[in-house]
């Protein structure tokens, strides 16, 4: 038997003529030109420091060093420096990232483009092991603290809530059935569950709850939740004591960084009850910081404008207020409740937020400092189900 | 450096084929083409100095070392004994030197299990085209001890042989009588040039456009908790697989081909659509061709071939094959991927053979395919262990769909087929326009088209936001 076989030599290589001499050169010239148009834009185009939408800096030209090429970095430091500043770099990506999705192409880098231009994350499946640490550090802390009034505000995610949007063909958990299942473990005598499924049913327009380009639920879905959870406490909140107001117009967030700067921008929204201004304080304990809002406006100027919501995510912040109530509030959280916020501030005289993913400190010492009358937890399912750091606050 | 980077492109060659055009010695063929073969020498260490600025010096050894033997054998035309003891000598270096760098840490991991050690061998990074360039190397070793053709008495054709840039890192693997004339005196021209252009442009689209874009979703596939993938999403898992494999490396072939023609060389072609082959023979005379008839030339041929019997015929094929699967990497799924395909081409010709035969043509062609496939699960697994479970998922044991079935084919559809088309050489003879003036259009737009959008993934790939703030 023969093993493979020589092949005819250069069959395709010949000098076949298929081309007259002038279209090949032409070829050649254009070749060339397209090489040195790029090489000349290079040199002429200058480097930009930081890019706005990938939120970091660019690499600099590296400087020439013989130790930097004898370990190899300033090859790899020269190939990002020149995709880094790759002339025009952000139009040919936003091209690249228009053009697949015209091939189909519907995820970039784990975010999914739905219909009606909404972008989706993932969901976290249903850990039942994990869940089950949680729910009871939960249930132990309501047995300690029983004088308290427990809530629970769980916010589905928006590819439950806005599954007809979800790209064709892709399925996901159903939230509604995990609700149940959280809602089912956690037992308290002073507990209740605060159904944020049932407080969106007034809601016309289903689209008004998520963002667009973010994966928050919307200052009004979180409105929603908290009227809800105002009934449940009897802290006689009306839709018309708050104001919402437009704080941007071009609101994009952490989904379309991922997935690549889209032309659909969402307007973000803040709540306030109304005749507020002034009558609490904010103490951001671990920055050393005492502001007089819970709103950081500076923040609508840089990237990430959900952070207008009390800056961001921090440890521990307390915030002290003038209302005219003993009630005192402790809150864990994660990002979804600093939408929500404001709007406690009537109700209570202080409100100690956590967020146990940046805390560290010891619970047990601010819990028998402050004889707390409510306790509420605000998150949303895929970082509560994802979570692995409440439990262990809880214990502390 | 790949071929498919800003660097490469808007850098490194821009700069060499200036160097090389610019004539030097306008008067003087001879010595201008000397210039040329230095330039081109030069470009070449500092590619593969890009990329391992260590194993340089590796390189010059291997090079220089192998120069000599070169001229020791002919030196000692009538001394065969001590020809063979040069021979032997630089065979076994060579060797050593790719056992050593390629199969040292794999070698001693197994001698350790066997047994039951607890030593490690330190971490060795693989100099980039080691594989190849011994291969080369090797080739002319042979050839010259066989008189095949003459030793190389200048040292710098020899190294632009051994490192030239467009075949280092990736192949095809030459055969130093293949190009022995092309590097003394070879033609360089608008019309190579033009046609090196092309070749190059559908090499990069393969590789950036094809291999990129539908690799990206056999690697999401397999990046699944195992048991979650349905049957149909593995089918098409593999299948992006076959595809990516095929167009990432005939891609780079075809870069390398083509920039060779640039440079004035003739490169043999490497494939040849293997997809469309019809039998496990006839895949290999298409894939992957130059190192085949490596295999062919310098192990099969010599170990006896088919020439003594059939017995030996066997052995001879599972040696070969169990050496080809090892040369694709240092694990044992590569030799169990080697071997299969000596099986199968052994009962191809000795079973089967006359079986398959009377199938009809698209019968072949199917039964081939599905060969093919199921060797890619061997190829591209970590492990034994994950070859099984991904063929158990195969054949159904996570249910026929699961939830992202749909999605899945949905959003890669379009591009699979087209890339389908494209693999199978449906567009081979495309467009059959009459009209060679809209025909030259079409394809001046097309190929236009797919450098720019080449350039375009090349950079998008680099898309790297900081989502400090995800919470």
């Amino acid at each position: 038997m023969k093993l493979p076989f020589r092949l005819k030599q250069n069959t395709e290589q010949g000098e076949k003529r298929n081309y007259t001499s002038l279209v090949c050169l032409v070829i050649c010239v254009a070749f060339a030109a397209f090489l040195a148009l790029h090489t000349l834009l290079f040199l002429v185009v200058p480097d930009r420091a930081m890019s706005e939408n990938e939120n970091r800096t660019l690499q600099q030209k590296p400087k020439l060093t013989l130790s930097a090429i004898a370990d190899g970095s300033y090859m790899k430091q020269y190939e990002t420096y020149l995709t880094d500043q790759f002339p025009n770099r952000d139009g040919l990506i936003s091209f690249h990232s228009f053009f697949s999705s015209l091939l189909g192409h519907r995820e970039q880098n784990g975010v999914y483009l739905g219909k009606r231009g909404f972008l989706f994350e993932a969901q976290t499946p249903l850990d039942e092991e994990r869940l089950q640490k949680t729910t009871d550090a939960i249930n132990a802390l309501m047995a300690q603290e029983k004088h308290a009034q427990c809530a629970m505000i769980l916010a589905p995610n928006s590819t439950y809530v806005l599954k007809k949007y979800l790209p064709y063909g892709l399925k996901m958990d159903d939230q509604k059935a995990q609700l149940t299942t959280v809602k089912n473990a956690l037992q308290g005598e002073k507990f209740s569950w605060v159904s944020v499924l049932k407080s969106y049913e007034k809601v016309e327009d289903p689209t008004t709850l998520y963002y667009h380009t973010d994966h928050h639920w919307t200052t009004r879905a979180a409105l929603r939740a908290f009227l809800s959870l105002s009934s449940k406490w009897n802290l006689g909140a009306k839709e018309k004591s708050f104001n919402i107001e437009a704080v941007s117009k071009k609101f994009s967030g952490v989904l379309a960084a991922s997935y690549g700067e889209r032309k659909i921008k969402d307007v973000l929204e803040i709540c306030a009850p109304k005749k507020s201004e002034g009558t609490y304080t904010v103490s951001y304990e671990s920055q050393s910081r005492v502001t007089a809002s819970v709103f950081d406006t500076e923040k609508l100027d840089q990237r990430n404008q959900y952070e207008v919501f009390l800056g961001g995510n921090y440890d521990k912040v307390v915030i002290q207020t003038l209302a005219e109530t003993e009630d005192t509030l402790l809150l864990f959280k994660d990002s979804f409740a600093n939408c929500l916020i404001p709007m406690l501030t009537p109700y209570f005289t202080k409100i100690v937020i956590i967020d146990p993913r940046y805390f560290s400190d010891s619970l047990q010492d601010i819990v028998d400092d402050n004889e707390f009358t409510h306790i509420l937890f605000v998150y949303n399912l895929n970082t509560f189900l994802a979570d692995k750091s409440l439990a262990g606050v809880l214990a502390s | 450096m790949l071929f498919s980077s800003a660097t490469f492109l808007f850098v490194f060659l821009p700069v060499v084929l200036l160097f090389y055009f610019v004539p030097l010695f306008r008067q003087n063929p001879q010595r201008e083409m000397t210039k040329k073969n230095a330039v081109l020498c030069l470009a070449s260490l500092v590619f593969y100095a890009w990329g391992e600025p260590v194993y340089i010096v590796l390189m010059l050894i291997s090079i220089y070392f192998n120069y000599n033997i070169g001229l020791d054998l002919e030196a000692h035309t009538f001394n065969e004994r001590r020809r063979k003891k040069i021979f032997v000598c630089a065979v076994v270096f060579n060797l050593l030197v790719l056992g050593f760098f390629k199969y040292f840490p794999f070698a001693v991991d197994n001698f350790s299990r066997l047994f039951s050690l607890e030593i490690k061998a330190a971490n060795i990074s693989l100099p980039i085209g080691i594989s190849f360039y011994t291969f080369q190397i090797l080739s002319y070793v042979i050839d010259v001890y066989r008189g095949k053709c003459r030793a190389q008495r200048k040292l710098l054709p020899f190294a632009t042989y051994i490192c030239m840039f467009p075949q280092l890192i990736a192949g095809p693997i030459v055969q130093y009588g293949d190009i022995e004339r092309q590097l003394r005196n070879r033609r360089i021209g608008v019309r190579k040039f033009s046609a090196g252009v092309l070749f190059f442009i559908r090499g990069l689209g393969k590789k950036v456009l094809f291999a990129n874009t539908i690799g990206a979703v056999y690697t999401e596939i397999t990046a699944r908790e195992p048991g979650t993938t349905g049957l149909v999403v593995a089918w098409f898992g593999i299948l992006c697989y076959t595809l990516q494999i095929y167009f990432d490396f005939s891609g780079y072939s075809d870069m390398a081909i083509g920039l060779g023609k640039m440079f004035g060389f003739d490169f043999i072609q490497n494939f040849n659509f293997p997809y469309t082959a019809d039998s496990i023979k006839d895949f290999w005379s298409r894939w992957h061709i130059s190192l085949s008839n490596w295999f062919r030339d310098y192990v099969y041929i010599p170990l006896g071939g088919n020439r003594k019997g059939t017995g030996r015929t066997i052995i001879n094929l599972l040696i070969v094959w169990a050496l080809t699967g090892l040369w694709h990497g240092a694990a044992w799924n590569f030799v169990a991927w080697g071997v299969y395909y000596g099986v199968l081409l052994i009962l191809e010709k000795y079973v089967f053979g006359g079986l398959t035969e009377k199938l009809p043509h698209w019968a072949k062609r199917v039964l081939t395919m599905l060969i093919v496939i199921v060797g890619w699960v061997f190829f591209s697994a970590e492990s034994f262990g994950d070859a099984a479970r991904y063929l158990g998922a195969m054949i159904g044991t996570g249910g026929l769909f699961d939830g992202t079935t749909a999605f899945v084919l949905r959003s890669n559809f379009f591009p699979f087929a087209v890339m389908c088309c494209s693999a199978l050489g449906f567009f081979r003879k495309f467009p059959k326009l009459k009209d060679a003036n809209i025909r030259l259009a079409l394809q001046a737009v097309g190929y236009a088209a797919v450098l720019t959008l080449c350039v375009v993934s090349l950079v998008s790939e680099t898309y790297n936001p900081f989502l400090y703030f995800r919470f």
